[in-house]
């Protein structure tokens, strides 16, 4: 079977190898290590069908291998749906933070939490609401709000308000640079037109 | 952040009662405060009152202004 694959592979036939590998689906008893190695391919050749393969098949995959694909391949979102599938709920999140862009879904994530055991990865996923959905945060804390140790979300609360207000304030002052220049050139001016006239 | 610590609040911890009396005194919504004060003793009181002078002496300070 991997050797049929590799063997495939290594001369460059990938739709050749993909278009008999769906053919092996067909077969009555197919084996665990046809839809996996499926699997495989589409997450290196054709990542547009990866998602519905593992959807369909996720009860006969032999998911640890698929795992290690989509991490390879950089499949965010299908290794999010993954780790939920083989109960992995601490991992799920982590990769749902790292790579929020492409796996973050609001109740997608807020199901997750739930479920995680590391009490630690629940200040982690208040931290990053507080940095990148302030508006949802409310509703992700409903959830924690009996896991959670409250002094600690407030703690951090404190800190990000801070580095906000901070920000704010840096920024404020940056743009405001150029007119205080201005001032203290028509200041100087101011003097030295004075001075001028004292010695005249 | 104010409904989830609302929410809380009930559990009486310190930290949660600060944070939500600070808010009140910065919206200036003295009817809550006085009610989360009632209500959860937990937190620094003097702390709360040293604020609370601060802000009516600014009050009259700017009262006394505008007489002026």
């Amino acid at each position: 079977m991997e050797e049929v694959s590799e063997y495939y592979q290594n001369r460059g036939y990938f739709n050749e190898l993909i278009s008999l590998m769906e053919s092996g689906l067909g077969l009555e008893r197919a084996h665990m290590g046809i839809f996996t190695e499926l699997g495989v391919l589409y997450a290196r050749y054709r990542p547009e069908k990866l998602m519905e393969h593992i959807k369909l098949f996720s009860t006969r995959l032999n998911i640890p291998k698929l795992i290690r694909a989509c991490d390879e391949q950089q499949h965010w979102k299908e290794l999010t749906y993954l780790y939920i599938q083989y109960d992995e709920f601490d991992n799920a999140a982590t990769t749902i933070m790292n790579h929020s862009p492409e796996a973050w879904d609001h109740m997608q994530f807020k199901d997750v939490a739930v479920k995680v055991a590391n009490v630690e990865l629940y200040y982690k996923a208040v931290h990053f609401y507080l940095q990148e959905h302030p508006d949802l945060i409310n509703d992700l804390l409903n959830v924690l709000a009996l896991r959670v140790d409250h002094t600690r979300v407030v703690d951090i609360m404190r800190k990000v308000f801070a580095c906000a207000t901070a920000c704010y304030f840096k920024k404020q002052i940056f743009h405001s640079l150029p007119m205080v220049l201005s001032l203290l050139i028509v200041w100087y001016f101011f003097v030295v037109f004075r001075l001028v006239i004292c010695f005249l | 952040m104010k409904p989830y610590m609302i929410a809380v609040q009930s559990s009486n911890v310190s930290a949660v009662n600060e944070a939500l009396n600070q808010i009140y005194v910065e919206e200036e919504d003295y009817e809550r405060l006085r009610e989360s004060i009632d209500l959860h003793d937990n937190f620094d009181q003097i702390g709360l009152a040293q604020k609370v002078r601060s802000i009516i002496l600014l009050f009259l300070i700017i009262d006394e202004t505008l007489i002026l």
